[in-house]
Protein backbone atom coordinates (compact mmCIF):
# COMPACT_ATOMS: atom_id res chain seq x y z
CA UNK A 1 0.00 0.00 0.00
CA UNK A 2 2.73 2.32 -1.31
CA UNK A 3 0.57 4.48 -2.44
CA UNK A 4 -2.34 5.15 0.49
CA UNK A 5 0.90 5.76 2.51
CA UNK A 6 2.08 8.87 -0.38
CA UNK A 7 -1.60 10.23 0.10
CA UNK A 8 -1.51 9.90 3.67
CA UNK A 9 1.53 12.11 3.96
CA UNK A 10 0.39 14.39 1.06
CA UNK A 11 -2.66 15.24 2.98
CA UNK A 12 -0.63 15.84 6.64
CA UNK A 13 1.44 18.29 4.93
CA UNK A 14 -1.09 19.94 3.38
CA UNK A 15 -3.20 20.06 6.60
CA UNK A 16 0.01 21.18 8.56
CA UNK A 17 0.88 23.79 5.79
CA UNK A 18 -3.19 24.78 7.09
CA UNK A 19 -2.59 25.01 10.62
CA UNK A 20 0.77 26.70 10.39
CA UNK A 21 -1.06 29.61 8.00
CA UNK A 22 -4.15 30.05 10.36
CA UNK A 23 -1.95 30.56 13.13
CA UNK A 24 0.28 32.56 12.31
CA UNK A 25 -2.21 34.91 10.60
CA UNK A 26 -3.86 34.57 14.64
CA UNK A 27 -0.77 35.17 16.15
CA UNK A 28 1.48 37.51 14.28
CA UNK A 29 -0.28 38.78 11.27
CA UNK A 30 -3.62 39.68 11.69
CA UNK A 31 -3.03 42.38 14.72
CA UNK A 32 -5.36 45.08 15.79
CA UNK A 33 -4.34 49.02 13.89
CA UNK A 34 -1.75 50.35 16.98
CA UNK A 35 0.48 52.22 14.94
CA UNK A 36 -0.30 55.11 17.11
CA UNK A 37 -1.20 54.49 20.56
CA UNK A 38 0.04 54.13 24.06
CA UNK A 39 0.71 54.99 27.42
CA UNK A 40 3.27 57.90 27.25
CA UNK A 41 2.18 60.58 25.01
CA UNK A 42 5.07 61.73 22.64
CA UNK A 43 5.93 65.38 22.96
CA UNK A 44 4.42 67.76 20.43
CA UNK A 45 0.74 66.13 20.92
CA UNK A 46 -2.04 68.25 22.51
CA UNK A 47 -4.96 66.68 24.01
CA UNK A 48 -8.48 66.94 22.45
CA UNK A 49 -11.75 66.75 22.98
CA UNK A 50 -12.12 63.48 21.11
CA UNK A 51 -12.56 59.83 22.66
CA UNK A 52 -13.92 56.69 21.61
CA UNK A 53 -15.22 53.53 22.92
CA UNK A 54 -13.27 50.98 21.28
CA UNK A 55 -16.33 47.83 20.94
CA UNK A 56 -15.05 45.29 21.41
CA UNK A 57 -12.23 46.04 24.26
CA UNK A 58 -14.46 49.04 26.02
CA UNK A 59 -11.42 51.00 26.51
CA UNK A 60 -12.05 54.67 26.27
CA UNK A 61 -9.37 56.24 24.10
CA UNK A 62 -8.29 59.77 23.80
CA UNK A 63 -6.96 61.48 20.87
CA UNK A 64 -3.91 63.75 21.03
CA UNK A 65 -3.25 65.77 17.82
CA UNK A 66 0.54 67.06 16.67
CA UNK A 67 -0.31 70.19 15.29
CA UNK A 68 3.16 70.30 13.02
CA UNK A 69 2.95 66.67 11.82
CA UNK A 70 -0.84 66.18 12.02
CA UNK A 71 -0.31 63.07 13.26
CA UNK A 72 -2.73 61.53 15.80
CA UNK A 73 -2.39 59.42 19.08
CA UNK A 74 -4.75 57.64 20.82
CA UNK A 75 -4.13 57.10 25.06
CA UNK A 76 -6.14 55.10 27.04
CA UNK A 77 -8.08 57.35 29.62
CA UNK A 78 -8.02 55.35 32.74
CA UNK A 79 -10.60 56.51 34.74
CA UNK B 1 -7.58 70.39 13.61
CA UNK B 2 -11.22 70.39 14.04
CA UNK B 3 -13.39 68.49 12.50
CA UNK B 4 -17.07 68.67 11.93
CA UNK B 5 -19.70 66.70 9.86
CA UNK B 6 -21.75 70.33 9.25
CA UNK B 7 -21.25 72.68 6.63
CA UNK B 8 -20.21 75.42 9.01
CA UNK B 9 -18.60 75.53 12.68
CA UNK B 10 -19.62 77.55 15.26
CA UNK B 11 -18.12 80.56 16.51
CA UNK B 12 -15.86 80.23 13.70
CA UNK B 13 -15.46 81.68 9.68
CA UNK B 14 -13.90 79.94 6.72
CA UNK B 15 -11.27 82.26 5.73
CA UNK B 16 -10.14 79.52 3.05
CA UNK B 17 -11.10 76.86 1.28
CA UNK B 18 -7.95 74.49 0.38
CA UNK B 19 -9.73 71.80 -1.29
CA UNK B 20 -11.23 68.10 -0.32
CA UNK B 21 -9.03 65.84 1.36
CA UNK B 22 -9.37 62.04 1.95
CA UNK B 23 -7.64 59.32 4.04
CA UNK B 24 -8.17 55.65 2.46
CA UNK B 25 -7.81 52.40 3.62
CA UNK B 26 -8.44 48.64 3.16
CA UNK B 27 -8.13 45.98 5.56
CA UNK B 28 -8.07 42.47 5.74
CA UNK B 29 -8.98 39.87 9.07
CA UNK B 30 -6.52 36.88 8.56
CA UNK B 31 -7.56 33.35 7.63
CA UNK B 32 -7.53 32.31 11.51
CA UNK B 33 -10.13 34.76 12.80
CA UNK B 34 -11.53 34.83 9.72
CA UNK B 35 -12.55 30.97 10.19
CA UNK B 36 -13.83 32.03 13.69
CA UNK B 37 -16.15 34.95 12.52
CA UNK B 38 -17.44 32.33 10.18
CA UNK B 39 -18.30 30.20 12.88
CA UNK B 40 -19.98 32.77 14.55
CA UNK B 41 -21.94 33.66 11.82
CA UNK B 42 -23.18 30.23 11.96
CA UNK B 43 -24.78 30.77 15.28
CA UNK B 44 -25.66 34.55 15.16
CA UNK B 45 -24.96 37.47 17.70
CA UNK B 46 -21.85 40.02 16.83
CA UNK B 47 -19.09 39.10 14.82
CA UNK B 48 -16.14 41.36 17.03
CA UNK B 49 -13.75 39.95 14.46
CA UNK B 50 -15.50 42.13 11.98
CA UNK B 51 -16.31 44.94 14.35
CA UNK B 52 -12.44 45.05 14.98
CA UNK B 53 -11.28 45.36 11.59
CA UNK B 54 -14.03 48.23 10.59
CA UNK B 55 -13.02 50.10 13.83
CA UNK B 56 -9.36 49.98 13.16
CA UNK B 57 -10.38 50.56 9.05
CA UNK B 58 -12.15 53.98 10.64
CA UNK B 59 -9.47 54.99 12.72
CA UNK B 60 -6.42 54.78 10.14
CA UNK B 61 -8.92 56.63 7.46
CA UNK B 62 -9.57 59.31 9.58
CA UNK B 63 -5.82 59.45 10.74
CA UNK B 64 -4.81 59.56 6.76
CA UNK B 65 -7.37 62.23 6.03
CA UNK B 66 -6.39 64.93 9.00
CA UNK B 67 -2.49 63.98 8.26
CA UNK B 68 -3.50 64.84 4.64
CA UNK B 69 -5.60 67.96 5.54
CA UNK B 70 -3.01 69.55 7.94
CA UNK B 71 -0.21 68.54 4.28
CA UNK B 72 -2.49 71.43 2.73
CA UNK B 73 -2.28 73.63 5.38
CA UNK B 74 -5.80 73.61 6.67
CA UNK B 75 -6.60 73.58 10.04
CA UNK B 76 -10.09 72.06 10.12
CA UNK B 77 -12.06 70.10 8.20
CA UNK B 78 -15.85 70.48 7.12
CA UNK B 79 -18.55 68.20 6.16
CA UNK B 80 -16.92 64.84 6.95
CA UNK B 81 -18.07 61.38 5.47
CA UNK B 82 -16.97 58.29 5.75
CA UNK B 83 -18.00 55.99 2.91
CA UNK B 84 -17.27 51.72 2.50
CA UNK B 85 -16.77 49.27 0.16
CA UNK B 86 -16.07 45.83 -0.35
CA UNK B 87 -13.15 44.62 -1.58
CA UNK B 88 -13.40 40.85 -1.67
CA UNK B 89 -15.14 38.59 0.61
CA UNK B 90 -13.15 39.68 3.31
CA UNK B 91 -11.50 42.77 2.86
CA UNK B 92 -13.08 46.36 3.44
CA UNK B 93 -12.48 49.77 2.00
CA UNK B 94 -13.23 52.71 4.20
CA UNK B 95 -12.29 56.20 2.88
CA UNK B 96 -12.67 59.15 5.02
CA UNK B 97 -13.51 63.10 2.86
CA UNK B 98 -14.38 66.07 3.80
CA UNK B 99 -13.59 69.88 2.69
CA UNK B 100 -9.81 70.91 4.43
CA UNK B 101 -10.39 74.84 5.27
CA UNK B 102 -9.18 76.98 7.40
CA UNK B 103 -11.28 78.61 9.83
CA UNK B 104 -10.63 81.23 12.09
CA UNK B 105 -12.42 82.24 15.52
CA UNK B 106 -15.17 85.23 14.78
CA UNK B 107 -14.02 87.63 16.82
CA UNK B 108 -17.17 88.92 19.17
Amino acid sequence: MNWLNLATGYIGIQLLLFISIVLLSWFIWDKRFKSKQGDEVPPGFEKTEEIMIDPTTDKKMRVYYHPESGERFYKEEIK
Amino acid sequence: MIIVTTENIANYQIKEIKGPVFGLTVRARGLGKDITAALKGLVGGEINQYTEMLEDARKQALDRMVKNAQAMGANAIIMMRFDSGEIGANMSEIVAYGTAVIAEPVES
